[in-house]
């Protein structure tokens, strides 16, 4: 039956890495693929069609990022960077690039298995198109209904500003995943990032999570990734 | 202009000055005493304006042979033998090189003022830089030591614990693998904390001691290192209060985060499992200030002075378990708050637990 498992490819030049990773996919049900370099990961992508990729940035003959490029050039394969805390702008740019989300070096096995499963129901709602579809988003208690525009949360309805209104929709669209201070500026505002829309970005986050937090020092939906982005948990898997 | 050419041109200047003077003077019937003292008063300028002897002793020449050529009868001739003559002259040159003496002493003191304050200005630049470098070489020793020596304990365990399980084989008990499995666990979270203090110091400019800035929402970053922190295996129930308004702070995001954790992980280690943990966030008019406070049992007194310190744990012997000394995760805290221009203190009542406070400037 391992036909049917889900395949992930694991792209990481440091073999314990590689192994543990290895271990933990297969003790979940997935079926491990492994490539210790760029080259390797091309031919792994072409001959088995990978479901899900997990990439090292700092492979020994391609950087991480070109990686992503190429790939993206020829199929939407969920991309995984796996990348150290302290590089910050690595991971940006990896997301810009096409990256779907990334996992901080070390990490442990839920935190994987959480991040390969938002990933994969990503890839599969662009599959059956079902993206932008629904009518209703809900995670826990926060709801949001995209015909009537109405947010609510436990039942109460949360008045929010047509900007606040977007932000939360947009982050609703690719929940689970982090969106980059970029993406979600040109998305809204149609401009690129600079230190004054950052600023606009923050401070309207900032009110959404006291309309929508019950202790937005402590938030549950609208999660904060310092130097990166924002994150609305996904907290109905 | 080279300096001769500068005192041959006031000279000159004056010179003729003086002489246009004298000669309006003498045609409007003015005493013969106004051309003399006239000319002295140019030769002292002169001796005050110009470098050296020469030029004040040329100008009292020219003054008292153009005032006997031009101003004394028969006009427009020498007359050497006119009385009072050699009087005038020697009082001209005598003033001229007393003055010219005078400024020449003037300006070499004055030169040598200057000397000796640059000197001393750049002696005492030495001082300092020697002063800086002899404290940044003793940090980085302290630091050093303070890393090899939190390293190896960690490494042991997991070294250890490792082959005792491989070599244990069958014969270990579950409880008892999975007590070393655990260990391991705990150990390499402790090494990866260390090893990211260790990063984040090195966002600090090493010439400045400072950190460039940028404006944040302080909640954010408290959630963020709250929620981090949530994800590791701890026992405490962390609360977390933000005031109502909105509070922007200049500060370099990453570094303050991890103090956060720092602080967050020491209260979670030293408070004991029953403990609560509160952060805090209160704004004042020109800083902000964070806490993180717990109920345990708070901190030996003795310690306190210690807690700060690279590699200064006031139990040196007593590191081989769990009480392996603060590590560098307060030390490191410091030096990000210092290089935030903040400050950062405790406040410990033993046996009701202890209170981390930290300040940022918001200018």
């Amino acid at each position: 039956m391992s036909n049917n498992k889900t395949k992930v490819l694991i792209v990481e030049d440091e073999k314990p890495i590689r192994n543990f990773i290895s271990t933990i996919l297969t003790t979940n049900g997935y079926k491990a693929l492994t490539a210790k370099n760029g080259e390797e990961a091309f031919t792994m992508i072409n001959s088995h069609m990978p479901e899900v990729i997990l990439l090292d940035l700092g492979l020994p003959d391609i950087d991480g990022i070109r990686v992503i490029e190429q790939v993206r050039e020829r199929s939407s394969i969920p991309i995984i960077v796996i990348s150290a805390r302290t590089f910050e702008r690595e991971k940006v740019e990896a997301l810009d690039i096409g990256a779907d989300d990334y996992i901080t070096k070390p990490f442990g096995s839920s935190e994987l298995m959480a991040r390969i499963r938002t990933a994969l129901r990503h890839s599969h709602k662009i599959l059956t198109k079902d993206l932008g579809g629904r009518t209703v988003f809900s995670t826990n208690n926060l709801k949001i209904d995209f015909e009537s525009r109405r947010v609510t949360v436990e039942g109460r309805e949360v008045h929010l500003t047509q900007i606040e209104y977007r932000l939360l929709a947009i982050l609703a669209k690719y929940v689970g995943r982090v969106l980059t201070y970029d993406f979600i500026i040109q998305n809204i505002w149609g401009t690129t990032s600079d230190r004054n829309s950052q600023q606009l970005l923050r401070v309207n986050m900032a009110n959404i999570r006291r309309k929508i937090e019950k202790n937005p020092g402590s938030p549950k939906y609208l999660l904060t990734e310092i130097g990166v982005g924002y994150r609305l948990a996904d907290l109905d898997e | 202009m080279p300096e001769k050419a500068q005192d041959f041109l006031k000279t000159a200047i004056l010179l003729s000055a003086a002489s246009v003077f004298a000669y309006y003077a003498k045609s409007v019937g003015e005493a013969t005493d106004v051309i003399s003292v006239t000319y002295i008063l140019v030769v002292v300028l002169i001796s005050r304006m110009t470098n050296g002897y020469m030029w004040g002793i040329l100008a009292s020449v020219f003054g008292v042979l153009s005032a006997n050529f031009i101003f004394t009868a028969p006009y427009f001739e020498f007359n050497f033998t006119l009385t009072g003559y050699p009087f005038t002259f020697c009082v001209m040159l005598a003033a001229s090189i007393i003055i010219s003496a005078l400024t020449q002493k003037y300006k070499k003191q004055k030169e040598e003022a200057e000397e000796m304050t640059q000197k001393l200005q750049e002696s005492y630049q030495k001082q300092i830089q020697i002063e800086r470098a002899t404290e940044k070489e003793k940090m980085k020793n302290h630091l050093l030591r303070a890393i090899s020596h939190d390293l190896r304990t960690p490494l042991t365990s997991i070294k250890g614990a490792a082959t005792a399980i491989k070599e244990g084989g069958d014969k270990l008990t579950l409880q008892t693998r999975n007590k070393l499995l655990d260990d391991i666990t705990g150990e390499s979270e402790w090494l990866i904390r260390m090893v990211e203090n260790l990063l984040s110091v090195t966002h600090i400019s090493e010439d400045t001691m400072k950190v460039s800035k940028v404006p944040e929402i302080a909640e954010e970053v408290i959630a963020a290192a709250v929620s981090h922190f949530n994800t590791a295996n701890i026992r405490q129930s962390i609360t977390v209060e933000v005031p109502d308004e909105l509070i922007i702070v200049p500060m370099d995001a990453m570094l303050i985060h991890q103090v956060l954790l720092n602080l967050l992980d020491n209260a979670s280690k030293h408070s004991g499992d029953s403990s609560e943990i509160k952060v805090s966030l209160t704004a004042g008019n020109d800083c902000v200030t964070f806490s993180v406070r717990d109920n345990g049992r708070g901190i030996p007194e003795e310690e306190i002075p210690y807690l700060f310190e690279y590699g200064e744990t006031k139990n040196q012997t007593n590191t081989v378990d769990t009480n392996r000394g603060f590590g560098i995760g307060l030390p490191t805290c410091k030096t990000i708050i210092m290089a935030h221009e903040g400050e950062i203190w405790v406040q410990n009542e033993p046996g009701k637990g202890s209170c981390f406070r930290f300040s940022l400037p918001l200018e």
